[in-house]
């Protein structure tokens, strides 16, 4: 007569149900095991949630403006350039915004070596770094700026001027009211307003703005350096490749146009700057909750080492026990991560509420949690669960009473 | 006829202590041996490679007449799944357990589902007297009452061979004789009981009673 030889197995619905029975007869072992990845996911998700919600803000805020704004710049004054035929001229205002998908546009010129004074009794010089700017078109709007009093608009050759916040102060300007004016090379030219809250070139508020026409007739410019072109949202690319033959038709032009990246690159870029951090952090707790696991897990081998022998006398194989012991880091493992992504989502909520944004979090990261929880308790608790298969039944039964 | 389980010539050496010396025991279904002998005298030693825990450094243990000594561990899993039941004087039982799940425990690895696990080990329970307790938790149990838990498990399992070290080692006198009295009952015709005890109340239930002195195994007054 032969032995038996029958293979025996348990099932895997047995497995997990004896496994998921153990880890809730001992709740607090589970809860200490299930600490760091409680902690870990949720840190993780807050990271993953915030970033998301602060970059959609930040992009959100962008969109309205530096998403929407083009820049040309002309070709340079060199003289092969100087040709008419490859530069852009005073004119190019009035052909930006023939094309589709511009809202306004407005020329921007800095003029070098123009010395400027306050026009008061006892002149005073302004600060090295004040610049003089030509411009025709609505620079106001372009960007994103207010004025005070009078903005440049329709005014021709005339003699007057904007001057940006901070330089009205450092020359110490006069209300409105009392027409002040400044000194531009010793031309007296009139201040009819004054510019504040630049949104776009901050530069402006330490500038005098004369108009064009100015320019050319007192200072010598030859053609606006720059236009500044603001689009309707997402028109920026369509806009810019029309440009150059809007402003000029010989196709002979050099300029360089700049726009800004579209907004989904602009939107992943922001987000993967703001998250990078914050990931780094959350996968940094989650690994501290993988060794929580870990250790948690080793301990309870070492004192749990009766029952190990017991489960080999019933007909438990080693592949059994270590099995037995992975399914419970991995169902420690899943139901942390469970319980820290709501909590992630919590903090999600919270912070973004607090910071005045819209909450934002992938679906994909709520459903991955599980997942990943799982994935931390298999590897922490791989280690201990080997351990678990190399202890010997007899010296287990030994080690305890039951 | 084979023997269900026989020892021929093991010997069992730990490092340089030797704790077997050329033991042989033939056990038969129907039987039922008791061992004794001082503690560290070998005994428990027997019992466990009689129940396939462990492997002898040399000799045979055959179990249906094959010897499994060098059978893969796997294969001797199977047969303590199916045909060897345990009763330690520990008990060992799973402290957070309830009874009902701790006799279940016995089944888990012999693929059983869940239906009939809970059948068989409420009439396990059921045959131990115990089956007002199904919900109870180990810890509210007197002695008696745990170690008739671990007669359940091992009943549950469907054992053909019955081993228990020292099953009354932690029990009082009463409880002593429930047991014995139970193990009377419930070990039937098919199934060997193999008990290794310092108790002479319970060698004197035995057909068969041994002797191991210093790791050889002779008859008791032999």
């Amino acid at each position: 007569m032969r032995a038996r030889r029958r293979r025996t197995r348990i099932t895997r619905a047995a497995l997990l149900h004896d496994a998921w029975t153990e880890v809730i007869a001992h709740p607090s072992r589970a809860v200490l095991s299930s600490l760091g990845t409680v902690l870990g996911v949720a840190v993780l998700l807050a990271s993953v949630g915030t970033a998301e919600s602060a970059s959609a803000h930040i992009v959100g805020l962008v969109d309205d403006l530096a998403a929407r704004q083009v820049q040309v710049y002309n070709a340079s004054e060199s003289a092969f350039d100087r040709d008419p035929a490859r530069r852009f001229g005073f004119d190019a205002v009035e052909r930006v915004e023939r094309i589709d998908g511009v809202e306004r546009a407005a020329t921007y010129s800095r003029l070098a070596n123009v010395a400027i004074r306050s026009g008061t009794p006892e002149p005073r010089p302004a600060p090295q770094d004040a610049a003089v700017v030509s411009t025709s078109g609505d620079l106001t709007s372009a960007v994103g700026a207010t004025v005070d009093g009078a903005d440049l608009t329709g005014r021709g050759e005339r003699p007057v001027a904007v001057v940006g916040r901070a330089l009205a102060r450092s020359l110490a300007l006069a209300d409105l009211e009392r027409a002040p004016t400044v000194l531009l090379d010793g031309l007296a030219v009139r201040v009819i307003g004054v510019m504040e809250d630049v949104e776009t070139r901050p530069d402006l508020l330490n500038a005098v703005v004369i108009p064009d026409e100015l320019a050319r007739t007192n200072f010598g410019l030859t053609a606006p350096s720059t236009v500044l072109v603001t689009v309707r949202l997402n028109a920026a690319k369509v806009v810019a490749d029309q440009l150059p033959l809007a402003l000029q038709p010989s196709g002979l032009a050099k300029f360089e146009v700049v726009r800004p990246p579209a907004p989904e690159v602009l939107r992943a870029g922001v987000a993967q700057q703001t998250r990078g951090l914050l990931l780094a952090l959350g996968l940094l707790c989650l690994a501290l909750g993988a060794v929580g696991i870990a250790n948690t897990t080793l301990v309870s081998v070492l004192e749990r080492r009766p029952e190990i022998g017991l489960r080999r006398s019933l007909g438990g194989r080693r592949s059994d026990v270590v099995l037995h012991f992975l399914t419970e880091s991995a169902i420690v493992g899943a139901v942390g991560a469970v319980v820290g992504a709501a909590l992630g989502v919590l903090a999600t909520v919270v912070v973004a509420r607090a910071q005045g944004w819209d909450p934002r979090i992938q679906p994909a990261w709520l459903l991955a949690s599980p997942l990943l929880g799982i994935a931390v308790g298999v590897l922490a608790g791989l280690y201990p669960a080997i351990r678990s298969g190399t202890i010997e039944p007899i010296e287990a039964l030994r080690a305890g009473a039951g | 006829m084979t023997a269900l389980v026989e020892a021929v010539d093991v010997v069992r050496r730990f490092g340089a202590t030797t704790v077997l010396r050329e033991v042989s025991l033939r056990v038969d279904v129907g039987d039922r041996v008791a061992i004794v002998g001082q503690s560290g005298s070998g005994k428990s030693t027997l019992l466990h490679l009689l129940g396939l825990m462990d492997r002898p450094t040399s000799g045979e243990i055959r179990f249906d007449g094959v010897d499994l000594a060098g059978h893969r561990e796997r294969d001797r899993a199977a047969i303590r799944a199916r045909d060897v039941g345990f009763v330690f004087q520990a008990f060992h039982l799973l402290g957070r357990r309830t009874v009902i799940e701790n006799v279940e425990t016995g089944l888990l690895y012999q693929g059983v589902g869940s239906r009939e696990r809970r059948e068989r080990a409420l009439a396990a329970l059921a045959d131990v007297g115990l089956s007002h307790r199904i919900d109870a938790l180990p810890t509210t149990l007197s002695g008696g009452e745990r170690q008739r838990v671990a007669v359940a498990r091992a009943l549950a399992q469907g054992s053909r061979l019955l081993l228990a070290d020292e099953p009354t080692g932690n029990l009082d006198r009463g409880s002593t004789r429930r047991l014995l009295d139970l193990l009377d009952r419930v070990v039937g015709p098919s199934m060997a009981f193999v008990v290794v005890t310092h108790d002479q109340v319970v060698a004197e239930r035995a057909a068969r009673v041994y002797r191991m002195d210093d790791g050889v195994l002779g008859p008791e007054g032999g």
